[in-house]
């Protein structure tokens, strides 16, 4: 089935991003997607400002991570007959524009995810720094392997994913940092599910401050990497060929 | 009273008393049925495997072992199995307990009930 704006939805999951949810919310209505904004346990005006700029929003009541809600928001999407939904960051680092992309990218290729990268176009910048930059290169390998493609951003947050696998990411999806980007892409492409990039310029946060400082990003990194090396994650079903139209 | 008869005694008395506790928090209904078993299980090993200790011998001969190191093998093992399947529970309930949660916002949005107090209009 073609993707459009109508069947595809917006999940932005957030957690005390009063500042910037308003503007990221308004943004992807002026492209005339619906959007679903999944307040994670925040205590501030989220959700509020999440509702004023006319998104739909799930409350949790209590913070489940980003794997979490984002899960909560998969299973919003099944239940509600979406064919694919695009994950975008609250924080107003992802360029809201290039969702139309992702969903061209979509429809031409037949992907089941589609990644925007920051680092597909070689003049790409970012503030990252050297041992992160290592620990994401061996992501990179490691995932690259897994989707017998090159992937050259495993751990973007800003992606697309369509039915079956958006069904089977409702029933189970890892919740724990790292497990939502890495360990999902390692998932699916080891189940045969097509993986494919575009490239995205990220912007810097506007707004408060990453989840993971240096330190424990590279514990969650080497985290990632032993329960990919020894299959310890959930197993999805095999892709079949057929998807219906 | 002989050195080992006094060990056994000893052992045989912690697990009593750790058998007592099990038991009183299995009847405030602090511990389920199946810990409760469990645990109450390896007492009663604790309380009759001492004195019986010239029944294990001959197997703790057979696998090169002193009687003492293979009650403790035996119980560990024992012990290990109960923290596996506490593990198992604990995840288990972890994940429904998320699911409750997802399930809880959706069916909320769908009520358009919000759990949040402040009013709308102090959002912008």
């Amino acid at each position: 089935m073609m993707l459009t704006s109508q069947n595809t939805l917006v999940i932005v999951p957030a957690f005390n991003e009063q500042e910037s949810i308003f503007g990221v919310v308004q943004k992807v209505k002026q492209l005339g997607f619906n959007v679903l904004v999944v307040d994670d346990g925040s205590n501030d005006l989220t959700s509020h400002r999440a509702k004023a700029g006319g998104a739909q929003v799930l409350e949790l009541s209590m913070n489940l991570g980003v794997g979490g809600a984002l899960q909560s928001g998969f299973n919003y999407a099944v239940q509600h007959d979406y064919e694919a939904i695009v994950q975008l960051d609250a924080d107003g680092q992802h360029p809201v524009n290039e969702i139309k992309n992702l969903i061209d990218k979509a429809n031409t290729s037949d992907a089941d995810v589609v990644l925007a990268s920051r680092f597909l176009n070689e003049n790409t910048e970012m503030d990252i720094s050297q041992s992160r930059h290592f620990a994401m290169w061996i992501l990179r390998v490691v995932a690259s392997r897994a989707c017998r493609t090159r992937i050259s951003d495993s751990s973007s947050g800003f992606r697309l994913i369509r039915k079956p696998l958006l069904s089977h990411f409702a029933k189970s999806f890892p919740s724990h940092y790292l497990g939502d980007t890495f360990e999902a892409l390692v998932i699916s492409g080891r189940k045969k599910y097509k993986v494919v990039e575009v490239s995205a310029p990220f912007k810097d946060r506007m707004y408060g401050q990453s989840s993971a400082t240096n330190k424990t990003a590279i514990l969650l990194i080497f985290r990632a990497l032993v329960v990919t090396s020894f299959g310890l994650h959930f197993q999805l079903p095999k892709k079949t060929e057929f998807r219906a139209d | 009273m002989s050195d080992r008869a006094i060990f056994a005694l000893e052992i045989a008395l912690v697990a009593f008393g750790f058998a007592v506790h099990v038991a009183r928090l299995s009847r405030k209904r602090a511990l389920s049925f199946k810990y409760t078993v469990g645990w109450i299980s390896i007492c009663l090993f604790g309380i009759f495997a001492s004195p019986l200790v010239f029944l294990i011998t001959p197997l703790a001969n057979s696998l090169r072992l002193t009687p003492t190191a293979l009650l403790i093998a035996i119980s560990t093992v024992a012990v290990a199995v109960i923290l596996v399947q506490l593990s198992v529970s604990i995840s288990g309930n972890q994940r429904k307990m998320e699911t409750l949660v997802r399930e809880n916002a959706i069916l909320r949005e769908s009520l358009g009930v919000s759990i949040k107090d402040k009013k709308p209009n102090d959002a912008d």
